[in-house]
């Protein structure tokens, strides 16, 4: 998965499928541009390579999406970005880029939570994932006052 | 003579105006970066650009042109190419023109907004002219429109200046020296006037306490709970 800005840069990558170091920086640097240069009303279905590609644009960012045609579902990979970038707006409170620039870490935290190492759905409840992200969060802050404490 | 230098910040605005009247430029700089100009100020040195993240120090370079072509042409000439490594955004405050067209290369890293200042342009057409833009790989030119009003575009892209705003936000301030003010998202539910030396000069006054049994487990409760009051700004 691949989240760009309209300028083209990747503000987050996760891998679900192992590639070699040149063919992540080949996939980096062809797909934005080519999900940036397709006109609105286009398909958010592409093919790319032997796989297809699913993208669709909230604001100012793209949530690009590569899938195995035979083993996953286009609408269900629509409903999956869909679903994360709900978590991330009731995490955030209105998510904007500079929130995920600035806290890329919660950003790929929710998105574990949402989807497993190789890519197949995790947890799909919104409040589950909030909840497990806000146990993280207390157990981070816990740890800062004991270190500060000790 | 190569004058680029990677290690050079770029912390640079250059704000450019076509046929704008001085007193609409004040206003527009003031709407734009909260600041206030005198007539015949070019360059204002020492702003500060905060979000809720970052603080970073910028210049302001403040000019204006008769024709936009003859300017530009002047700007990505070789002439200028210090004043271009140095820029963390372009933004000309004019009528947009469809015709015109610009030549972005080697301003890869720095963003160019085209303020359009025509009202009789909507914001139908702003976003067309986008969505056409994006077309254009490495492109980093954006119109955004002056006088739209409403809060986002059909994508849910903020419109006008809080777009231009949002802009400025994002930037990557390359090689800028940035105050972060905070990194935890969760930092906006905290109360902003507590004091965390005094936090935990309190807490590690009676952690030494209840280490020395100088204290029940409920008076260290309620202290617990008093300075989670505090730090929240509500009743726990």
């Amino acid at each position: 998965m691949i989240l760009a800005s309209r300028q083209g840069k990747i503000r987050l990558v996760k891998w679900y499928t192992p590639y070699t170091p040149k063919e992540k920086t080949k996939i980096s640097k062809e797909l934005p541009p080519m999900i940036l240069s397709r006109k609105p009303k286009m398909c958010n279905i592409v093919e790319y390579s032997d796989h297809k590609v699913v993208y669709r644009r909230y604001a100012s960012l793209y949530f690009v999406c590569g899938i195995t045609p035979e083993a996953d579902n286009e609408l269900l990979t629509l409903e999956i970005i869909h679903r994360y970038v709900e978590t991330m707006d009731t995490y955030f409170g209105n998510v904007c880029e500079l929130d995920i620039i600035f806290n890329f870490g919660k950003a790929y935290a929710i998105l574990d939570e949402m989807l497993m190492c190789d890519g197949s759905i995790t947890e799909s409840s919104k409040k589950d994932i909030l909840s497990h992200v806000h146990s993280m969060d207390n157990l981070e802050s816990r740890d800062q006052i004991e270190r500060i404490m000790s | 003579m190569d004058v680029s230098n990677p290690e050079q910040p770029k912390n640079k605005i250059l704000i450019t105006f076509g046929n704008c009247n001085t007193y609409f430029q004040r206003q527009l700089v003031s709407q734009l970066f909260g600041i206030n100009i005198n007539d015949g100020d070019m360059i204002v040195k020492d702003l500060v650009w905060k979000t809720k993240y970052y603080r970073v120090e910028f210049d302001m370079y403040i000019d204006a042109y008769d024709n936009f072509s003859s300017w530009f042409q002047e700007f990505i000439s070789e002439e200028f190419a210090a004043l271009r490594e140095v820029l963390a955004g372009v933004v000309v405050v004019d009528q947009y023109n469809s015709a015109t067209q610009l030549n972005l290369q080697g301003l890869q890293d720095t963003f160019v907004v085209w303020m359009n200042t025509d009202s009789r342009v909507n914001q139908e057409l702003v976003d067309e002219v986008n969505d056409q833009l994006l077309q254009v790989e490495g492109n980093t030119f954006e119109l955004v429109n002056l006088h739209s009003t409403g809060d986002t575009n059909e994508y849910g892209e903020k419109i006008g200046i809080p777009r231009f705003k949002e802009i400025m936000d994002t930037c990557s301030w390359k090689n800028c020296n940035i105050d972060y003010l905070t990194t935890s998202s969760t930092a906006n539910s905290t109360n902003p006037d507590v004091s965390l030396e005094w936090v935990f000069q309190r807490m590690q006054r009676a952690r030494l306490k209840h280490a020395n049994n100088e204290m029940d487990n409920r008076e260290a409760m309620q202290i617990a709970q008093e300075i989670a009051e505090e730090l929240t700004g509500r009743e726990v």
